[in-house]
């Protein structure tokens, strides 16, 4: 198993002005110094910041995250903006990731980020960029994306936080590559996934920062939803966890310990 | 007996519906249910295959994944989770 905590030995110390900066989480007791200290030294790859990516993005960075690698396609388009959290109305016309790494750079300074404004299936060192992180988070709106960062991260080992939703049904988990149930586990067949899919902003920001905070408590801690799926249902505002099981069988981790 | 089928993810939006009761012989299977269901609604039809048994969903029963060939009780809520990838 890739995934592991970085001991304390291993990560530099904060600075005066992160200890500052961070100050209010640092005293929540499970994250700690030391969490802040591996959030820090920790490099996270977000698949499309749209309306899902984006608050997680954003939670991220404003978390302390130390890198982030943006990966988005196309450029902004007026009906994204009803979600986009990281884009504006100047942005209109312009790349997803450039302009999010824009905003995300005037809230942190200090943040490393590395845009690409492209989807992850057109990156030709997908595999060794995803290797470079410490987690993925899968928030892209369509199954040939999920499934190509899917297969990078079982091949890397790398964790991945994979986040989904369509109105207000939204779905979460975390893979841990040959330690739990993968993508193609939980679900085989992509079924009938239609775009345009219907988007409130509330929903996918809700779930981003929900998919963040998964993140962290991979990063600092430990996972609380590897092997576990989390449905929401946003209408009734009900959550669901259901264990899942890997599949022996399965085409894509069946070979990976 | 009775069931209630409740829908998560696309095919909610695709029927417009939550949840529905669904009358079943005793004893029957989940996969009595879904096969009732998408006769039921033929707007679903894509998400069960009744030749080879094959649907994308996830079936869900007190909160545990079950199989196609799992029994049913009188009273039972099946959950059925559409693949998502809206991000």
């Amino acid at each position: 198993m890739r995934w592991r905590l970085k001991s304390a030995e291993e990560l530099p110390p904060l600075a005066e002005a992160q200890r500052e900066r961070y100050a209010r989480q640092i005293m929540q007791a499970e994250l700690g110094e030391l969490g802040q200290r591996r959030l820090a030294a920790a490099t996270a790859l977000v698949s499309r910041h749209g309306g899902l990516g984006g608050p997680a993005a954003l939670s991220l960075a404003m978390a302390g995250i130390g890198k982030l690698i943006l990966v988005h396609p196309g450029r902004l388009v007026q009906p994204a903006l009803n979600r986009m959290n990281l884009m504006s109305e100047a942005g209109l016309g312009q790349g997803h990731s450039t302009q999010a790494a824009e905003t995300l750079k005037r809230c942190r300074a200090d943040l490393v980020v590395e845009p690409h404004d492209c989807a992850v299936n057109d990156l030709e060192n997908l595999n060794e960029i995803v290797a470079g992180c410490d987690v993925v988070v899968s928030a892209a709106p369509t199954f040939e994306e999920r499934r190509c960062l899917h297969q990078a991260c079982l091949r890397t080992r790398t964790p991945m936080v994979e986040a989904a939703m369509s109105g207000y049904s939204a779905l979460l988990f975390t893979i841990l590559p040959g330690e739990t149930a993968c993508l193609q586990c939980a679900f085989p067949d992509d079924g009938g996934w239609e775009e345009p899919f219907p988007v409130l902003g509330a929903v996918a920001h809700a779930l981003g920062a929900m998919a963040a905070l998964e993140a962290v408590h991979l990063l600092t801690d430990a996972p609380q939803l590897a092997g576990t799926l989390l449905l929401w249902d946003a209408k009734k505002m009900t959550m669901t966890r259901v264990a899942l099981r890997r599949d022996p069988q399965c085409p894509a981790c069946g070979g990976l310990d | 007996m009775t069931i209630v089928v409740q829908l998560f993810g696309p095919l909610r939006e695709r029927l417009g519906l939550d949840e529905t009761p669904l009358a079943l012989p005793d004893g029957a299977t989940a996969r009595d249910a879904l096969a009732a269901f998408v006769a039921a609604h033929s707007e679903a039809a894509d998400y069960y295959d009744a030749k080879t048994g094959r649907t994308p969903l996830m079936l869900i029963v007190d909160g545990e994944r079950v199989a196609l060939d799992a029994a049913l009780a009188d009273g039972a809520a099946l959950l059925l989770v559409s693949p998502m990838a809206g991000g």
